[in-house]
C-alpha cells in the first residue's frame, strides 16, 4: 500500500472567542478523505451541542500543506453554544480534539480572524457576535450595479432533501418588487412562489447601498422538484428584468443534507419563522413533509439494542416500569432510592432505555455502582442512537414482559412509597379505561400536571397545544379528586395495558425529536373506544424538563414543536372537536 | 461477655491534617484504646496508594487509611468507584463492628450508611454531626456565598437555587431526598450544640435521634489569671483560622473606633492559620490592619492545641468574631478548660456554650461598634475578667464524654 492511501485528517483550532451566549472557534482542518460534505460535532461532557459552521479558504494554510487534487483544507469558524468551559471535545470524520483549556488561545479581539473571509462569512461572525465588524473595503463585496433595475440575487446554500425538495437559502436585492419571475432548470414551476423572505440585519449596509430593504432581503426556499433532474451546479435566471442581469451572480453546488438528522434538521428549520409566515399551512406542509424525509431512515429502523442486565430478572413481574435516558443520568440514583425501599417495586421489571452514545461509559458505571448499592435489579437497553422520546419508550415496552406498563420519564420521583400498586388497582377497577395517568408536582408542590386539555391560543394558531390546567396552582388549592376523566395525559407517567399499548402501535415516532407523542398517544387510544383517566389518590414530583433543557432552545427547536404541533392538528383534529362537543 | 468491636470513621486522620472533627474523632478513638475498648480508626485519606488498593494503615496497623474521593461531590457520592460497595464493604465483613461511630462522610461518600446496613444489618451506626453540611452546599455554612455573606436562617430549594444558579431548585430538592434518604440508615446522631441540633430538627431529622454531647476536654492544669496593674495591657487572645467567616477583620473595625486612651491599654495576640491560603483580596485586609494597629496587635502565626496552656499563661481573655453560626468551637472549650473567659459573636454555637456576663460576652455579630463597647469595657474594668472566669463551668472531659457515649449511645 502506498502512502497515497492512507487517509491523512488534521484539525487545529488557532483559537477561540467568548461572545455572549456562546463560543467561537477559529481554526483550519485539512484531510484526504473524499466526501460530499464535512461536518463538525463539538460536544460538551454529557451531550452534543448545537453549532453553526462557515467553511473558508486558507490560503496560509494551503499554501504550508500543499493540498493535493481532491484534498480538503478549509479554515472554519464555528459557533457552539456554550461557554468555553462548557466544551469537551470535537469529533471531526472520524477522530476525536479534546479540548485543553489550558493551551488554547483566547482571543480578546476578533479582526484579525476576519482576514480571508468574504462579506457572508464576515455577516455571520458579526450577527454571532453582535457586534458591527466593518466590512474592509478590500474585501469581494458585491460588485454594485449602477443600474437600480437588475434583481441580484445570491444563492448562499442549496441543499437536496431526499431529492424530492430543493432547499435554498441567499438574499435578493431588488427595488420596488422587481423579482417577478425566477427559474432553475430542470424546474418548470416559479421559483418565486416558493420564496419565505426574511430581515437580514447583516445586510444592511449593503441593502442601503442599493436603496433596497433589508427586512425583505434575505430568503428561504423549499421546492418541490427532482433534485437530480436540476443543474448542478445550481444557476437561478431571472426573467423580466434587464438582460445584463439574467443569472444570479454565482453558481453554486447543491449538497446533499449532513447523514446526522439533527443537524440537517437544523439548517431546514435554520431560517423558518412558521409562527409569522402568512401561509403557515403550506409552510407546514411543505417542511414537514421534508422532515418526515430526513428521519425516514432513523424511524423505520429495526434496532438490535445492547441489553445490559443488573441482578437477577423477575420470574412473572406484575408491571414492567419503562424509563427513557437522554443526556441527563443521575436520575437513576435518585429514582432507585426510592424504588428499593418500596414494597410496590418487590415484583416490578424496572427497564432503563439508553438512546445517548454520548454518555453511554458514564452511564453504565453509574448503573453498576447504583445496583451494587442499593441491590435493586434493572436492565438497560442500548440504543447506540437517538431514538427520541417515541421510539425510546417503544424499544423499552418491546423489551419488557408483563401485563401492565408504566411509562415514566426518568425526573418523575415518587413522593412515598406505596404508589404503584394503587395505580395499579386503579387501573384493573375503572371500566373501559385506557391509560391511567397521575398528579404529578413541582419540587416546590405546587400543580405540575392534573391532565391535560387540547388549547386553542391565538399565539400559535393552526395548531392544538397541549395545555395543562392548574399548572403552578398551590396542590391546596384545587379541589381534591380521586379519578378523574381527561382528554390527555402526559407521557411523564402513564400507566397502560400491554395489550392496548400494542394494539394502537406504542407511540407516534413521526413527532420529530418529542412533543405531542404523548397526546397522541392518547388520541389512539380513545380512538380505539377507551378513556383516559388521571389518578389524583397518588402522587409524585415531575422536575420538568431537567432531562430536556440539554435540548438547545433557539430558534430551530421552537420550529419544530411548531410543525410537531401542525402534524397533531392534521391528524386528530376531527376527533379534538367531536370530543370536545360531546364535553 | 466479649468486649464489643467499635470502629470510628473520620474524614481525615490528624497525622496529616489537623481540623476540629479530624482531632475530635481521633481523641475519642485514643480514649476509647484508652479505656481498653475494642477499637479501630479508618480515615479518608488523599495520600496514593500502594498500586491501587483501597486502603492502607498507620502505627499500630489499628488505624487504617481510606484511599477514596467522592464522584459527585454535591450528592457527597460514591458509587462511580468500587470503594464503598465493594471494599469497605469487605473491611467490614472482617473487621465485624459491632459499632460504628462516623465523625462524617464528606470525602467518603454518603452511601457508606447504606452499605454499613447493607453489610452488617445489626450493627449500630452513629454519626456526629458537624457544619450544616447536609443542609447547606456552601460548605455547611449556612451563609450566602459571595462577597458579602448573610445569615441563612433556613435552608429551600429555591434560596439554594439563588446562592448557586447553576444548580436549579430541582437539583437542591433531590439532594435533599438524597441525604435525607442515606441518613435514614443512621441510629442514632450526635450534635455537640444544642444550636446545631436544632438547625437538623427544623431540616427534617428526628428529634429523638439526636443526643447533644460536647466534644470532651483532656485534663489540664488551669494556669493562674495574669496580675492587673495599671502598668500591664489586657491581651486578648485569637485562636484559629484567618478567613472572612471567622471574621478577624471586625476585631481590627473594632480597635480603630477605640480610643487613643483604651488603645494604649489593651494588646491583641492573634494565633491564627491558613491567612496564606485566603484570596488575595482578604490577605491585603488583614495584612493592612496587621501593620496599622502594630501598637497592639502582634501577629503569631498557627498554634498547636497542646501549646495552648502555655500560651495562654499571658492572656486575660480569649475571642471569637466569626460571622458563620459555628457549631461547638473548639477554641471555647479550649478556653474554659483553661480558665478564661471569652468575647463571642451572639449567635449560634457561640452564644449556647459562651453564657453572656457570666463566663463570658457577647457582641452583635458582624458589629464592629457593638465589638468596640466591649473592648472598653473590659479595659475599664479589668475585675470583671475575675469574676467571669470564676463563673467558668470545667468543660467535659474527654473520658467522661467516651463514657456518656457507651452507656447511652453506642449500647442501646
Amino acid at each position: 500500500m502506498t502512502s497515497d492511501n492512507v487517509e491523512t485528517t488534521l484539525l487545529v483550532i488557532d483559537t477561540y472567542f467568548s461572545a455572549k451566549f456562546s463560543t467561537l472557534l477559529f481554526g483550519w482542518a485539512y484531510t484526504t478523505k473524499l466526501l460530499n460534505s464535512y461536518e463538525v460535532e463539538v460536544y460538551s461532557n454529557k451531550s452534543r451541542l448545537g453549532h453553526d459552521l462557515v467553511w473558508f479558504e486558507r490560503p496560509d494554510v494551503s499554501d504550508h500543506i500543499k493540498p493535493k487534487e481532491g484534498d480538503f483544507c478549509q479554515g472554519f469558524v464555528i459557533e457552539v453554544d456554550g461557554q468555553i468551559s462548557d466544551l469537551s471535545h470535537l469529533d471531526f470524520l472520524e477522530h476525536t480534539y479534546h479540548f485543553d483549556l489550558a493551551s488554547l488561545h483566547r482571543s480578546h479581539a476578533i479582526d484579525e480572524f476576519l482576514v480571508g473571509l468574504n462579506d457572508l462569512q464576515k455577516a455571520f461572525v458579526e450577527s454571532k457576535l453582535n457586534l458591527n465588524v466593518s466590512l474592509s473595503e478590500s474585501s469581494e463585496a458585491p460588485v454594485i450595479s449602477k443600474d437600480y433595475d437588475a434583481v441580484e440575487i445570491v444563492v448562499d446554500r442549496a441543499f437536496s432533501v431526499g431529492n424530492k425538495f430543493l432547499y435554498l437559502e441567499g438574499w435578493v436585492a431588488e427595488s420596488a418588487d422587481m423579482l417577478k419571475s425566477l427559474q432553475i432548470a430542470g424546474f418548470t414551476g416559479n421559483v418565486v412562489n416558493y420564496l419565505y423572505r426574511y430581515k437580514r440585519l447583516d445586510l444592511k449596509k449593503f441593502a442601503n447601498s442599493r436603496h433596497c430593504d433589508y427586512r425583505n432581503m434575505g430568503f428561504y426556499a423549499l421546492i418541490p422538484c427532482r433534485v437530480d433532474r436540476l443543474d448542478n451546479p445550481l444557476k437561478l435566471r431571472l426573467k423580466g428584468c434587464s438582460k445584463s442581469k439574467q443569472y444570479s451572480d454565482r453558481c453554486i453546488d447543491i449538497q446533499p443534507l449532513p447523514i446526522d438528522e439533527v443537524a440537517a434538521t437544523r439548517i431546514i428549520l435554520g431560517k423558518l419563522d412558521a409562527q409569522h409566515t402568512q401561509n403557515f399551512n403550506r409552510a407546514a406542509s411543505d417542511f414537514s413533509e421534508a422532515l418526515q424525509l430526513i428521519w425516514h431512515n432513523k424511524l423505520s429502523n429495526e434496532y438490535d439494542p445492547e441489553v445490559h442486565t443488573f441482578g437477577k430478572a423477575k420470574d412473572h413481574p406484575e408491571v414492567s416500569v419503562v424509563v427513557p435516558i437522554y443526556g441527563r443520568y443521575d436520575f437513576v440514583q435518585h429514582q432507585i432510592i426510592n424504588f428499593y425501599v418500596d414494597d410496590d417495586f418487590k415484583n416490578v421489571e424496572l427497564i432503563y432505555v439508553l438512546d445517548d452514545p454520548s454518555i453511554y461509559r458514564d452511564f453504565l458505571i453509574t448503573c453498576n455502582g447504583v445496583f451494587n448499592t442499593f441491590g435493586y435489579p434493572f436492565k438497560v437497553i442500548f440504543a447506540n442512537t437517538n431514538l427520541g422520546f417515541a421510539g425510546a419508550n417503544n424499544l423499552g415496552v418491546k423489551y419488557s414482559s408483563s401485563e401492565y406498563i408504566l411509562l415514566l420519564n426518568s425526573d418523575v420521583i415518587p413522593s412515598k412509597p406505596g404508589w404503584l400498586k394503587s395505580m395499579l388497582t386503579n387501573y384493573e377497577n375503572i371500566e373501559n379505561i385506557g391509560i391511567l395517568g397521575v398528579s404529578l408536582h413541582y419540587e416546590d408542590h405546587t400543580i405540575q400536571h392534573v391532565g391535560m386539555q387540547f388549547f386553542e391560543d391565538a399565539h400559535h394558531p393552526g395548531i392544538w397545544l397541549n395545555h395543562h390546567p392548574n399548572k403552578g396552582f398551590p396542590s391546596s388549592i384545587i379541589e381534591p379528586f380521586e379519578i378523574k376523566s381527561v382528554e390527555a395525559v402526559t407521557g411523564a407517567c402513564m400507566f397502560i395495558s400491554r395489550a392496548i399499548f400494542n394494539q394502537v402501535g406504542g407511540f407516534d415516532t413521526g413527532y420529530i425529536l418529542g412533543d405531542f407523542e404523548d397526546s397522541d398517544l392518547c388520541l389512539k387510544v380513545i380512538e380505539l373506544g377507551h378513556d383516559i383517566y388521571v389518578d389524583g389518590t397518588n402522587s409524585l414530583f415531575h422536575l420538568e424538563r431537567q432531562s430536556q433543557n440539554l435540548i438547545p432552545s433557539d430558534g430551530w427547536k421552537h420550529t419544530l414543536t411548531l410543525l410537531n404541533g401542525w402534524r397533531q392538528k392534521q391528524k386528530w383534529d376531527t376527533t379534538i372537536k367531536e370530543m370536545k362537543q360531546r364535553g | 461477655m466479649a468486649k464489643k468491636t467499635i470502629l470510628i470513621i473520620a474524614h481525615g486522620h490528624p497525622h496529616f491534617h489537623k481540623g476540629g472533627a479530624e482531632k475530635a474523632a481521633f481523641d475519642l478513638y485514643q480514649e476509647l484504646r484508652a479505656q481498653g475498648e475494642d477499637a479501630w480508626f479508618l480515615a479518608k485519606t488523599n495520600q496514593k496508594p500502594h498500586g491501587g488498593a483501597a486502603f492502607s494503615a498507620i502505627n499500630d496497623g489499628r488505624e487504617i487509611l481510606f484511599h477514596t474521593s467522592m464522584s459527585d461531590p454535591f450528592l457527597f457520592s460514591n458509587i462511580q468507584t468500587r470503594h464503598l460497595w465493594n471494599d469497605f464493604s469487605d473491611l467490614l465483613r472482617t473487621l465485624k463492628p459491632d459499632i460504628i461511630h462516623c465523625h462524617h462522610y464528606f470525602g467518603l461518600g454518603i452511601e457508606l450508611f447504606r452499605i454499613v446496613k447493607k453489610t452488617l444489618s445489626d450493627t449500630r451506626l452513629i454519626l456526629t454531626l458537624h457544619e450544616y453540611l447536609a443542609i447547606c452546599h456552601n460548605n455547611g455554612q449556612m451563609i450566602t456565598p459571595g462577597k458579602s455573606p448573610k445569615l441563612c436562617y433556613k435552608a429551600n430549594t429555591v434560596d439554594c437555587h439563588r446562592c448557586f444558579p447553576e444548580k436549579s431548585a430541582g437539583d437542591f430538592f433531590l439532594r435533599e431526598r438524597y441525604l435525607k434518604s442515606l441518613l435514614g440508615h443512621v441510629d442514632a446522631f450526635i450534635s455537640p450544640s444544642h444550636f446545631l441540633k436544632q438547625r437538623y430538627v427544623d431540616w427534617g431529622l428526628s428529634e429523638s435521634l439526636i443526643q447533644v454531647v460536647e466534644n470532651g476536654q483532656r485534663p489540664v492544669k488551669k494556669p493562674d489569671l495574669p496580675p492587673i496593674s495599671e502598668d500591664r495591657r489586657i491581651r486578648i487572645g485569637y485562636f484559629g483560622q484567618v478567613n472572612k467567616f471567622k471574621g478577624l477583620h471586625i476585631l481590627f473595625d473594632a480597635l480603630s473606633l477605640l480610643s487613643k486612651h483604651d488603645r494604649n491599654k489593651l494588646a491583641i495576640d492573634v494565633f491564627g492559620a491558613n491567612l496564606e491560603h485566603q484570596d488575595s483580596d482578604y490577605q491585603r485586609v488583614i495584612k493592612a490592619a496587621l501593620s496599622e494597629n502594630d501598637d497592639l496587635v502582634t501577629f503569631h502565626g498557627s498554634y498547636r492545641s497542646e501549646d495552648m496552656a502555655s500560651i495562654i499563661m499571658n492572656i486575660d481573655w480569649t475571642i471569637m468574631t466569626s460571622i458563620w453560626w459555628e457549631n461547638s468551637p473548639l477554641v471555647i472549650q479550649e478556653s474554659f478548660n483553661l480558665g478564661r473567659p471569652v468575647i463571642v459573636s451572639n449567635i449560634g454555637g457561640m452564644s449556647e456554650k459562651v453564657r453572656h456576663g457570666i463566663d463570658g460576652l457577647h457582641f452583635r455579630v458582624g458589629d464592629a461598634v457593638d465589638l468596640a463597647r466591649y473592648l472598653a469595657l473590659v479595659v475599664s474594668g479589668p475585675e470583671i475578667r475575675n469574676t467571669l472566669a470564676g463563673n467558668i463551668v470545667q468543660p467535659p472531659l474527654l473520658s467522661d464524654t467516651v463514657k456518656e457515649l457507651l452507656s447511652s449511645v453506642y449500647c442501646c
